[in-house]
């Protein structure tokens, strides 16, 4: 197990390498002079050039491209560039606010999904079910950005319900993220409904389904003792592997609701050319994305006997 | 005398009521046989055919289809159509998987409602490209700007009156016209990203997953990279960096596609972009299924015959596959068109000018908090967008139905 897992982590070291590949030659190479995006299109070129120096993007690539590396094993990239505050800090703060959305919401979104996708595969085929699928379905088409604006439209400005924009810190800001969580569930659930419907049909044609109904269990036993089991581990991989994008949060939503998550700082961070905190946010969302992935197969090994981790 | 006559032949011709009661009805009836057969057209392309047949014979099969499914619907036999792909099989000759799958995706009627959705958002993206379709499209009067949905604005000096039936926009563009040339650019992003991502994931699923070793290493590599960074951050960051790069415009300003094709930048840098970063799932799928088949009895005869590498994989293993990429193809494709949409509203696709589905919303949300809501510009592009997206998810569903015979019942 341990070995497995060693191996692991130590397989994941060039998929960070990748990261920091892909982003290097996005910014560094292909992009054009921070110095310039910073001071805009007006900055003598001595100002340019002064700047450039400061920033260390003045430098050979090679030479540029060993400092990132530094930086992303020393896990400190220094200040940012436009609000010249440490980008630890920074990413700190915006932590809290993205999983205050996409925390709550991607539970409660679970729950229901689940019930729902349950609910469906006992009646299966009948009017509900094909209801509930035909429901989610059209639900899965509307665009994101349409669920966004009209609710925002609708239930804040229009029937003034919720607050149309803010955020706050404290116990009193859970008003601000109502509508947000309502969205992203509305957003979620046709799509989970789908797999998790999918996932429990599976699992009810199985042999040994048919061996407990020959028994003679009852179907509530059926249902929620062997097959929930059984159905729960893709399930639950799936939601593992979606953890770390819940820490990097939802841009649009972000962006909509004014809340200064991890999420629309990485937006304006690419819109303003502020390396230091684009490198650190691909940085750490990949080494997440490679923990969780990692958790998630190491679970799948857990809930389930026949598989061995090689 | 003459006169008579053809008085005569006209009244004993069924009198007008049957006219006018008769002719609509043979013009429905023409319409949907024709709008059916023609919704038919690219699964029939699909099928594996004869071996021999060549391309002609195959493109006059299909015309000769297409004609006396008209003329059966129109003698009121359409409940006895010849089989569709017009070739009967021969005595002893098994159907094949496309044919059943064919036959499985023409007896479902979502499937069949979704194809006629999708290959009428093909006629208006063709025809809009072709120039039938909001031909007009630019030449907006300062005047009518904010037209409600079905108000005509007042007759200019020509005296023409325009009516606009689902109003205007600011600069007095007819929304329907920029709806349906967003339909083309939409139909474009999909169809050629998806087309790009799905090929580049099939050629590397297929070496990754036959020949294994440091080929399936590196490649393996390359995708977890690639999704390991957000992929809407990835996709940002990436038309970012292209956009605000005047040496890649500068570039592209000289190729044939700009110059001779009139391909927009804006277009350009989405299908390449979205097209180079989304075969992750593709080629996850076909190098499992690779690695699945390479060691089975079909691919070792084939070895031992002295076949090619190539032929191998290209002949043999690939076809087996090739109904999972159809699969993934459709979901590339909406997925295309609705990064389209988020990347033109957030500032980083196409040009503000440009029609798109994209564009519409983004205008439309900022028009939603005017005193005067204008709604219409934003619920059109969300409807049409929502159409195609809804009609393709449930095709893609009826595929997975028809092709995949582990899931059949």
């Amino acid at each position: 197990m341990w070995a497995y897992i060693i191996r692991r982590l130590l397989q994941a070291i060039p998929t960070v390498f990748g990261v920091t590949l892909i982003v290097f030659i996005l910014f560094n190479v292909v992009a054009d002079n921070p110095a310039v995006t910073l001071l805009g299109n007006k900055a003598t070129p001595e100002a340019v050039e002064a700047l450039s120096k400061e920033m260390g993007t003045d430098k050979s690539l090679p030479a540029q491209y060993l400092q990132f590396l530094k930086e992303a094993v020393l896990f400190d990239f220094g200040d940012s560039w436009k609000t010249n505050r440490p980008v630890r800090d920074m990413l700190l703060e915006g932590v809290g606010p993205s999983l205050s959305v996409t925390m709550p919401a991607f539970l409660l979104a679970t729950l229901i999904a689940v019930a729902l996708a349950l609910f469906c595969a006992f009646y299966r085929d009948s009017f509900a079910d094909r209801t509930t699928v035909i429901f989610s379905v059209a639900g899965m088409s509307i665009s994101s950005l349409a669920y966004i604006i009209f609710g925002q439209y609708f239930i804040a400005f229009e029937w003034n319900l919720l607050p149309i924009f803010g955020h706050e810190g404290s116990i009193r800001g859970v008003v601000f993220l109502i509508l947000p969580w309502v969205i992203w569930i509305a957003l979620s659930v046709g799509q989970e409904v789908r797999f998790f419907r999918t996932a429990v049909l599976e699992e009810m044609g199985q042999d040994y389904v048919r061996t407990a109904a020959a028994k003679g269990l009852g179907t509530g036993r059926i249902l929620f003792k062997h097959i929930l089991k059984n159905a729960m581990i893709p399930v639950i991989t799936r939601l593992v592997i979606s953890i770390p994008f819940l820490f990097v949060g939802s841009l649009l939503l972000e962006k909509f609701f004014g809340i200064p998550g991890l999420g629309d700082m990485s937006y304006t961070a690419i819109t303003q050319q502020d390396f230091p905190v684009i490198k650190a946010m691909t940085y750490f969302s990949a080494i997440a994305y490679i923990v969780f992935n990692l958790v998630s197969d190491i679970l799948y090994a857990v809930v389930d006997p026949r598989v061995r981790l090689r | 005398m003459s006169d008579a006559s053809h008085n005569v032949y006209r009244a004993s011709w069924l009198g007008w009521p049957a006219r006018v009661i008769c002719w609509p009805i043979a013009a429905l009836y023409v319409f949907f046989g024709a709008l059916w057969r023609l919704a038919a057209l690219p699964l029939l392309a699909l099928t594996a055919g004869d071996p021999s047949e060549s391309g002609i014979q195959l493109g006059a099969r299909l015309l000769q289809d297409f004609v006396l499914g008209g003329l059966k619907y129109l003698s009121f036999q359409h409940d006895e159509l010849p089989p569709l792909s017009g070739r009967t099989r021969k005595p002893g000759e098994t159907p094949g998987p496309w044919w059943e799958a064919k036959r499985r995706l023409l007896k479902s009627h979502v499937a069949m409602l979704s194809v006629i959705v999708f290959v009428l958002y093909l006629y208006v993206g063709l025809g809009a490209q072709i120039g039938w379709l909001a031909p007009d499209f630019k030449e907006g009067q300062k005047q009518a700007e904010f037209m409600h949905p079905g108000e005509s604005a007042p007759a200019d000096a020509d005296g023409n009156e325009r009516y606009y039936s689902l109003g205007s926009d600011q600069l007095g563009r007819d929304i329907l016209d920029l709806a349906i040339r967003g339909t083309t650019t939409a139909l474009w992003i999909g169809l050629f990203a998806a087309t790009i991502s799905s090929i580049l994931g099939m050629i590397l699923g297929s070496l990754a997953g036959f020949f294994g070793g440091w080929v399936d290493d590196l490649i393996v590599w390359a995708y977890t990279t690639l999704s390991a960074i957000p992929y809407l951050l990835l996709l940002i960051a990436i038309s970012y960096v292209f956009k605000s790069n005047p040496a890649i415009s500068e570039w592209y300003a000289d190729t044939f596609l700009y110059k001779n094709w009139d391909v927009s930048p804006g277009l350009f840098r989405i299908i390449v972009i979205i097209g180079l970063t989304s075969w992750v799932g593709t080629c996850r799928i076909v190098r499992a299924e690779f690695i699945k088949n390479r060691d089975r009895d079909y691919v070792l005869a084939a070895r031992s015959l002295g076949f090619s590498t190539p032929r191998i994989i290209f002949r043999h293993i690939l076809p087996n596959v090739f109904h999972l990429v159809l699969i993934t193809f459709s979901l590339l494709f909406i997925g295309a068109i609705k990064f389209e949409v988020i990347l033109s509203f957030l500032g980083l696709g196409l040009e503000p000018s440009e029609a798109s589905w994209g564009n519409m919303i983004s205008k439309g949300a900022g028009e939603l908090l005017r005193a005067d809501t204008v709604w219409w510009q934003i619920t059109a592009a969300t409807v049409a967008l929502f159409g195609i997206v809804l009609a393709i998810n449930l095709l893609s569903d009826a595929l997975r139905d028809a092709l995949d015979p582990r899931l059949r019942s």
